[in-house]
């Protein structure tokens, strides 16, 4: 699926974000990363049509989201938010269910998942009583299991355990492989560089720097986003990037 | 019977949430039927029952031979029969309106009320009451209550809207200051009433009661009610999705703001009519909802048809309890509800929800 979002703009009283544009095609990874507060999250919903922009447009394979159902909407692009609480306590086997939502064919497909990710003593768990791991574990579940076009990812990798963690950048690639797209927040530099395609970097709501992981994990790009020093170097194939306390002039 | 509770609640099986709702149902069977047994004219069991079956269509007639001690079955019939099917429908609606109206604000501490229909229809019945309005004969008071109760939802959900979408935050704060504010006029209404027979009539309604119902007004109440109970119960998908956040919910494409106007207009329609027939019985729509949870998980699936059924065996027994306590006198429910209701829910959210509901 193609995804195109052209000028976007939005303010609210001081912070403004954007103009930000970008494009992902199915099969790729787009990594977006930046400071907290640099408008990450709120770039994520608006492409989710959870917010308004002030300005600009997104199309998903040529038609503008704006003229999407919900249903249409969400069988394209599937969300995992930064956190998922359930007030009246769903089991975990509910939350799954209800991101099955707008999917024809039910079930099967979850208990398969449920199996591939080992969380069958889960299923039946209340889901408020996870812990911070398993919950991001059960969420990302859900969005796979949502089957949708493209996944746009609300930092995935928080609160995993490092067995988890692998698992999910693992996910992330098959994904990416079976041809759909995946956007991501990333703060971690070394998981931007070793599954995106492209990056997209934000400070303070504007585009610091948009291109492949190549062009883009550079110190000189760094260094503008962050106050350190960085090195980044090639091994064995895959880069690495290192950050240093920027020495005091 | 709470270590049971506390065994079954942690459990979510398929079996055991069977179990209980067979239980549940057969436990309301028992007290619908023997709450007939009680009140200030004694009449047997037995007989009760003969009148009963004297009521089934084409059989009724064998039941009936017997049945000969004058006025009996009018008590039955006429009065104890629409009292007992009225705190069904009541309990009922209320408890379903709990359920859902906990889902839709996210918020374990909410019920129908909250959202302006006792002020609204407290408005309504201190109109025909105190102000002495007959314009719709003896049932002036039963419609004025349903039109203005649904009259200041409609006005709390107008005031909360942003955009084109109501943010439930709002429509909470906005319920509650709007309900503050009609409830300022009853009173000024009531201060103002020039008789005081008015006032304890006013009082009476306020606290809920199901001893008045007749056939006439529960039919109607009863339809209405049932109809949108169904229509509700086949929204537990979404309800339950929206419980998980309105982006969330969005996100896997829920119409979430075409749920809210279904879900409100539904609750505010059933437990409108309801409320109209019955005065304000509180506690029900807030206690049940959460025995169901204790019970069954916090699925819609099982939590509404949960409420429905225990919603209306808590007020069967409440009105059995209104009717003994101070016998020959019958005691509003709504005190009675009060009464049992908060002291069980306490106990039961120190000795069940230690850990249950999260900070």
């Amino acid at each position: 699926m193609q995804i195109e979002v052209s000028g976007i703009e939005y303010s609210v009283n001081r912070f403004k974000l954007g103009p930000v544009s970008l494009s992902v095609k199915g099969g790729e990874v787009l990594g977006i990363g930046g400071p907290n507060g640099s408008g990450k999250s709120t770039l994520l919903r608006i492409m989710l049509r959870l917010m308004r922009p002030t300005k600009g447009r997104i199309t998903l394979d040529g038609v503008n989201i704006d003229e999407m159902s919900q249903r249409d909407l969400s069988r394209k692009l599937a969300y995992l938010p930064q956190n998922l609480f359930s007030p009246l306590n769903l089991s975990v086997q509910d939350v799954l269910l209800a991101s099955e939502y707008s999917l024809d064919k039910k079930n099967a497909r979850l208990d398969d998942i449920i199996r591939r990710y080992g969380i069958e003593e889960l299923k039946h768990r209340d889901f408020n009583s996870l812990s911070g791991g398993e919950k991001r574990l059960v969420m990302l579940i859900g969005a796979i299991n949502q089957d949708a076009g493209a996944i746009l990812m609300d930092e995935p990798d928080t609160f995993l355990d490092v067995d988890k963690e692998i698992q999910v950048m693992q996910e992330i690639m098959d994904i990416r492989n079976s041809g759909r797209s995946v956007i991501v927040i990333l703060h971690d530099l070394n998981k931007l560089a070793s599954i995106c395609d492209n990056i997209l970097m934000l400070r303070s709501g504007q585009v610091v720097a948009y291109g492949s992981t190549d062009e883009v994990l550079v110190p000189e790009v760094l260094e503008k986003m962050y106050s350190a020093s960085f090195t980044v170097e090639r091994i064995s194939g895959s880069l690495r990037v290192d950050a240093h306390a920027r020495k005091k002039s | 019977m709470f270590k049971t509770l506390r065994r079954f609640s942690g459990i979510q099986e398929h079996n055991k949430s069977g179990t209980i709702f067979i239980i549940s149902i057969l436990a309301l069977l028992v007290a619908a039927v023997s709450s007939a047994f009680i009140g200030v004219v004694y009449i047997s069991p037995i007989e009760v029952s003969r009148i009963f079956l004297s009521q089934i269509p084409l059989v009724g007639h064998y039941f009936s031979a017997g049945i000969d001690i004058e006025h009996q079955p009018e008590i039955i019939v006429y009065l104890r029969e629409p009292h007992i099917l009225g705190a069904v429908i009541i309990g009922a609606v209320l408890g379903v309106g709990g359920a859902v109206i906990q889902s839709i604000f996210k918020n374990p501490i909410t019920e129908p009320y909250m959202i302006g229909i006792s002020s609204g229809a407290a408005l309504g019945a201190v109109l025909s009451i105190a102000v002495g309005l007959t314009i719709l004969g003896v049932y002036t008071l039963q419609v004025l209550a349903f039109i203005f109760s649904a009259l200041i939802v409609g006005l709390i959900y107008f005031f909360s809207l942003r955009s084109g979408r109501v943010p439930i935050v709002y429509m909470l704060l906005t319920g509650i200051a709007v309900s503050v504010f009609v409830s300022s006029i009853v009173a000024f209404m009531l201060y103002n009433s020039p008789n005081l027979a008015s006032t304890s009539e006013v009082f009476f309604w306020l606290m809920g009661s199901v001893d008045t119902i007749t056939w006439a007004e529960l039919i109607p109440v009863a339809l209405l009610s049932i109809a949108s109970m169904f229509i509700l119960s086949l929204y537990t998908k979404e309800l339950d999705t929206i419980q998980l956040g309105e982006d969330y919910a969005r996100s896997v494409g829920v119409k979430v703001e075409s749920l809210k106007i279904i879900a409100l207009t539904l609750v505010t329609v059933s437990v409108s009519a309801v409320v109209s027939i019955s005065g304000l019985i509180g506690f029900v729509g807030l206690v049940v909802p959460h025995i169901s949870r204790l019970l069954h998980g916090g699925s819609n699936r099982k939590v509404i048809p949960s409420s429905a059924i225990l919603g209306a065996l808590f007020l069967v027994l409440a009105y059995d309890v209104s009717r003994l306590v101070i016998a020959p006198k019958v005691v509003p429910i709504g005190i009675i509800t009060g009464m049992i209701g908060v002291p069980f829910f306490i106990y039961l959210l120190r000795k069940l929800a230690g850990g249950y509901y999260a900070d």
